[in-house]
């Protein structure tokens, strides 16, 4: 049985085949290929790199329904394990690609391990100076106002 | 691409995942995150999916002292020593705290004053009387959601004062009254029957809980409902018969309601659990009973249980491990012992001498970071 491809182009214009199980876990991809069948999808706003990662993201996921429940794809267990190694393996600004493709192409899974991973690297931050060089984060506060807002949550009783 | 570049509701999405005591102490980071962590949706949310770091606390001798850890999950119990410095408490002597949704409700030594408390943010209100406060008063902290405004929910906090007032004819009689936060005055509540509730109420999804009674009509179970603002009458698993029998009421991770019964009898501890307390008609909380242990091994036999009083406890129903805040009647003196009891453990944990005014409670809480408004 020959499964059903479809074509995703990067930014770069760099095409992908992709079997369709894999790709429809993204609800826009799914939509997208009901409407325009038998047509390459280019996503403009997505890298070779990040496309690639998000492609083998999918695979990893999909569920294959060819009826065989011995040889279909990991146990619960071993995904969520698997799905750690492959966050804690991208470093930041890709993990934020990542993550942003995750919500443009509405893949919920991906999305959400995606979320926690830099949830958890916040919690991880010891203080403002570490977090703000973490994540590029301006600081907008004056001196003044940060010692204002100390001097509010200090126990005034 | 860096986390500000996010859309809004995806980053707050990611900073709710973030166990409020690390926002908190990242504050100061921007202006936006700032805002969004004093942002009532957004503590909800947090509250949710922070998976909080359960954390402890106890009053002992007037005193507010952290321990570290969750002691929900027992095994041991360590003192991290430091006392939680209300600024400077050299003054503030804590008679009682009342906690409820990650806020303290804190009353100073003989009521002189009260105050509500988020240990995760420090962030205090003081709640000034109607007029004046009295020694006997007895406070609980409570709550209603509210839908209206979006579409989210949010809770309304309020605090319950059980007073006792001289009528007309010179006789003492006990009165309800209740404070708004949210509009900073009190009002009389018109309680009928009134139930006389002398212990200790303890907080579970915005309702207190006490354990109410005599001997002679038997003891049950009253909560205290902040949206009805009424009390509604539940049953408890068992009948005391004897009146030396004894009965403390707790919660476990503030959904379950728990019972510890010590049947004078036969020295039997046994501790109950139920979490069908959202049923409206809750006539029969489907009890689960737990746990049963001779209280002669759990607390060893050199003393009587008659002078044994457990202040509160915490149950981790999921381990059968109980921490039991004692206060034993020595007659010459009172004091003060923490146990870990399980099924085949028994550890004491802290000693202390105290007095009958000066009560211990011990407090696991999931901080958040609610803002007292």
């Amino acid at each position: 049985m020959s499964k059903k491809m479809i074509v995703l182009k990067s930014s770069e214009g760099v095409s992908f085949v992709v079997e369709e199980a894999v790709a429809r876990q993204s609800k826009i991809i799914s939509f997208l290929v009901e409407e325009f069948p038998d047509r390459e999808l280019p996503l403009t706003n997505m890298t070779s790199e990040i496309l690639r990662k998000t492609i083998e993201y999918c695979k990893k996921h999909v569920v294959e329904d060819d009826g065989g429940g011995d040889s279909s794809s990991s146990s619960s267990g071993d995904l969520k394990e698997w799905d750690v190694k492959f966050v804690a393996e991208i470093d930041q600004p890709r993990l934020m690609d990542l993550l942003m493709a995750a919500n443009y192409l509405d893949i919920p899974s991906l999305l959400d391990v995606t979320c926690q991973k830099v949830a958890d690297t916040i919690a991880a931050c010891n203080d403002e100076k570490e977090i703000r060089a973490t994540f590029n984060i301006e600081n907008d506060f004056t001196e003044e106002e940060v010692e204002a807002i100390r001097m509010e949550n200090q126990y005034p009783i | 691409m860096t986390i500000s570049d996010l859309p809004n509701d995806l980053e707050a999405d990611i900073l709710s995942r973030v166990p409020a005591k690390s926002l908190w102490e990242l504050k100061t980071t921007c202006k936006r995150w700032y805002a969004l962590f004093r942002d009532r949706k957004f503590v909800e949310k947090n509250k949710k999916l922070g998976e909080a770091v359960r954390e402890s606390m106890l009053l002992s001798n007037l005193r507010v002292y952290s321990i570290g850890g969750d002691l929900q999950n027992y095994g041991s119990i360590e003192f991290t020593g430091k006392l939680i410095s209300l600024k400077d408490s050299k003054d503030l002597n804590f008679s009682d705290i009342f906690h409820c949704d990650g806020l303290m409700l804190c009353s100073t030594e003989r009521n002189t004053r009260l105050v509500v408390w988020n240990p995760c943010t420090g962030q205090t209100r003081s709640i000034k009387p109607r007029t004046s406060y009295r020694s006997d008063d007895r406070y609980a902290l409570g709550y209603t959601t509210s839908s209206s405004s979006s579409s989210s929910s949010c809770h309304c906090y309020k605090i319950l004062r059980r007073f006792h007032r001289q009528n007309d004819q010179k006789f003492w009689v006990l009165e309800w009254e209740i404070y708004e936060l949210s509009t900073d005055s009190w009002r009389v509540l018109d309680l009928f029957p009134r139930y006389s509730v002398n212990f200790k109420g303890t907080s579970l999804k915005g309702d207190t809980y006490y354990l109410d009674g005599h001997k002679q009509s038997g003891f049950f179970l009253v909560k205290f409902d902040f949206t009805t603002e009424t009390f509604v009458r539940l049953p408890l698993p068992f009948q005391i018969l004897d009146p030396e029998d004894k009965t403390f009421l707790s919660v476990v991770r503030d959904e379950k309601l728990s019972l510890l019964h010590i049947d004078n009898m036969s020295n039997v501890m046994r501790i109950w659990v139920t979490d069908k307390i959202d049923d409206e008609e809750a006539k029969d909380l489907s009890w689960r009973s737990h746990f049963v242990l001779g209280v002669d091994f759990v607390l060893g036999v050199d003393f009587d249980t008659f002078n044994l009083y457990v202040e509160n406890f915490l149950f981790d129903e999921e381990n059968k491990v109980a921490v039991l805040c004692c206060v034993i009647d020595w007659v010459s003196k009172f004091e003060t012992r923490i146990y870990i009891v399980g099924e085949d453990m028994f550890k004491q944990v802290y000693q202390d001498t105290t007095s009958p005014i000066k009560l211990p409670h011990l407090i696991t809480y999931a901080p958040s970071l609610v803002h007292i408004q």
